[in-house]
């Protein structure tokens, strides 16, 4: 077989593998990668001792069609995924997956905890610029009463400015996450009173739909607001749920009837079975041409995780991809 | 203007001689009255009577040398516990029964123990369902109760969840009685929530705030240390005399004029920098100088 002849039976070989790819991991998409949350499996099916199944993970995420994932538990969680990071690199490309982002968070109100808090973050950064992420992921600090949040989040705003320009040496963007279950940034009010405080040159917008629904925000009007602030979000459908009876989880662990966190994660939906308005914040982000990564932050899967992202997938492609991609 | 063609009566929260030096009930009786408010609302019912050795009629009778009134009290308990319902609606009854010994119409109605956000909305709608018949008790003895925000630890501090006590309470039954320092506390839009539910309003608190970190532990007038960890004392710190903070009076006043409100106002001033009368007669100088003009 001469080259061109056999360049052409590659080619031909290779054109349905490609299109069967592109069908998989989303290639039509120019905006948008979608990616999930390691903490499903960290929270719910894993348990805290051991070895963890990695790949098994890393296999559901490419089957179910997503580009990649947040790396969540860094750094501790790296003794126990069985493998070093060349191996996690390996395993990745292999997949042709990404580590999107990673879950990043300190004590950003105590002045006494930055310098140990900024070193972390340098390591956090590192990391990410190894797997080729650009964005990094802050969880703000511990809750404390609401006469002391203002004060806290002027101290948090001023380091997280510093935390942002920390970042930019890596060329890593870091952006706020809020959370609903006793962190310092919670409701809409809190929210806007950071995106003030802090130059948004320096630090972004990484929300969280449940944790926003959960906090009772006015979820379209915080993206249209603040849309040009997003570096990275958490897109997860929700429906509030009260926790009756007891939840036994898959890793064995027992939420007990009216546990916050059984509530919590019964509030959290496959894509179209909640009351997040998904097409609204679509749109959005098409009117302001976001570009960049979309986390399914699920912490919770009826049935599996696999079931639960092949149906959020076949929702993004019936109805998120036609609005943007 | 006579009395009797006013709107608006002005009361003192009494709460605030917990942060002074021991007083006689008598003295700041008269501290009120000197400084030109009408009437108190009475915390800590119902252990402020034993407190001050008073009786019913001995307090009818020194509120009528002074011309003074009861305006409400301070009513709380685990609204959103069902086990504790028939115990809350007891102590309700005696609170009403006392009220109307003083002829006031209104109870003043503080929220339950904060839990963690995820539960709030549970915690929530268990506790209206129960403010709804408490308003129906209440309503027996011609007396209408209405929620208090607090700032400070309770379930109901922020505007979502103002707002949602309001649209899940029957306005004909239980109602609203705000108070503005806990509200800017809560990060809420205080015009915005006074323009939307002024028809709920039976009673409120307006203090003036301007939010202070407390840098040092905070020395009480009564002697008592409050930590600078405390919230307490960023608290007390963040509560300014009318006119001396960041909350806009004025409009809340327009739109208590547009709503043709009547009824009780309370200063429930938190924090008293230089004495009870001195701090008073500054809200009252507020009041006759600035609000008054506006509606009164």
């Amino acid at each position: 077989m001469k080259r061109r002849e056999a360049l052409a039976a590659m080619a031909a070989y290779l054109g349905p593998l490609r299109q069967h790819a592109e069908a998989l991991y989303g290639a039509g998409r120019p905006n948008i990668k979608w990616c999930m949350s390691s903490f499903l499996w960290t929270s719910t099916m894993w348990q805290d001792t051991g070895t963890l199944p990695y790949t098994e993970m890393l296999d559901v995420i490419r089957d179910t069609g997503f580009d990649g994932f947040r790396f969540t538990g860094w750094p501790g969680i790296l003794g126990r995924i069985g493998m070093d990071l060349a191996q996690l690199e390996k395993e990745l490309s292999k997949r042709n997956l990404r580590i999107a982002t990673l879950s990043f968070n300190g004590a950003a109100d105590d002045p006494s905890k930055h310098a140990e808090v900024e070193k972390s973050a340098r390591a956090a950064c590192e990391f990410l610029k190894r797997f080729g992420a650009t964005e990094m992921v802050t969880f703000s600090p511990r809750r404390v009463n609401k006469v002391l949040v203002r004060e806290h989040i002027r101290v948090a705003c001023e380091f997280y400015n510093r935390l942002g320009d920390v970042c930019a040496e890596y060329g890593i963007r870091t952006g706020m996450h809020n959370h609903s279950q006793g962190q310092l940034i919670e409701t809409q009010d809190e929210i806007e009173l950071l995106l003030k405080l802090t130059d948004p040159k320096k630090f972004h917008w990484c929300p969280d739909t449940v944790h926003l629904y959960m906090a009772n925000c006015d979820i379209i009007g915080l993206f249209k607001k603040y849309a040009h602030r997003l570096v990275f979000f958490d897109l997860v459908d929700a429906k509030y749920e009260f926790q009756k009876d007891e939840m036994r989880l898959p890793n064995g662990k027992v939420e007990k009837p009216g546990s916050q966190n059984g509530t919590f994660m019964l509030g959290n939906r496959d894509y179209g079975d909640g009351e997040v308005d998904l097409q609204g914040i679509m749109r959005i982000l098409k009117q302001v041409k976001y570009k960049g990564w979309i986390n399914i932050d699920h912490h919770y899967s009826r049935v599996s995780p696999r079931n639960s992202f092949e149906r959020c997938m076949k929702y993004i492609r019936e109805k998120m991809d036609p609005i943007y991609s | 203007m006579a009395e009797a063609k006013r709107n608006i009566r002005w009361a003192l929260s009494i709460g605030i001689w917990n942060d002074l030096p021991l007083a006689p009930f008598t003295e700041k009786l008269d501290a009120i009255r000197d400084a030109g408010f009408n009437g108190f609302r009475m915390t800590s019912y119902p252990a402020f009577l034993k407190q001050h050795n008073l009786t019913p009629s001995l307090m009818e009778r020194e509120l009528s040398k002074r011309d003074l009134n009861l305006a409400t009290l301070s009513f709380g308990g685990p609204a959103d516990d069902p086990a504790q319902h028939s115990a809350i609606l007891a102590r309700a009854k005696e609170a009403c029964q006392f009220l109307k010994i003083f002829g006031a119409t209104e109870l003043v109605v503080f929220s339950p123990s904060r839990v963690n956000k995820v539960l709030v909305r549970e915690h929530l709608r268990r506790a209206c369902e129960f403010y709804n018949r408490l308003g129906d008790v209440c309503a027996e003895y011609g007396i209408r109760a209405g929620l208090h925000n607090h700032s400070q630890g309770q379930l109901i501090e922020t505007q979502d969840e103002v707002e949602s006590m309001l649209r899940q309470t029957d306005p004909k039954r239980f109602h609203w009685s705000p108070d503005t320092v806990h509200l800017y506390i809560g990060g809420a839009n205080i015009l915005q929530l006074f323009e939307k539910y002024a028809d709920r309003l039976i009673f409120m608190d307006y203090i003036d705030g301007r939010y202070t970190a407390a840098t040092e532990d905070l020395k009480l007038l009564s002697g008592e240390v409050v930590k600078k960890e405390d919230h307490g004392a960023t608290f007390r710190l963040t509560n300014q005399d009318l006119g001396d903070g960041e909350i806009d009076f004025r409009d809340l006043h327009r739109i208590l004029k547009r709503r043709n409100y009547r009824g009780w106002i309370c200063v429930d001033n938190h924090h008293i920098r230089v004495s009870a009368r001195h701090n008073f007669g500054r809200c009252m100088k507020y009041i006759r100088e600035t609000l008054e003009p506006i509606y009164s």
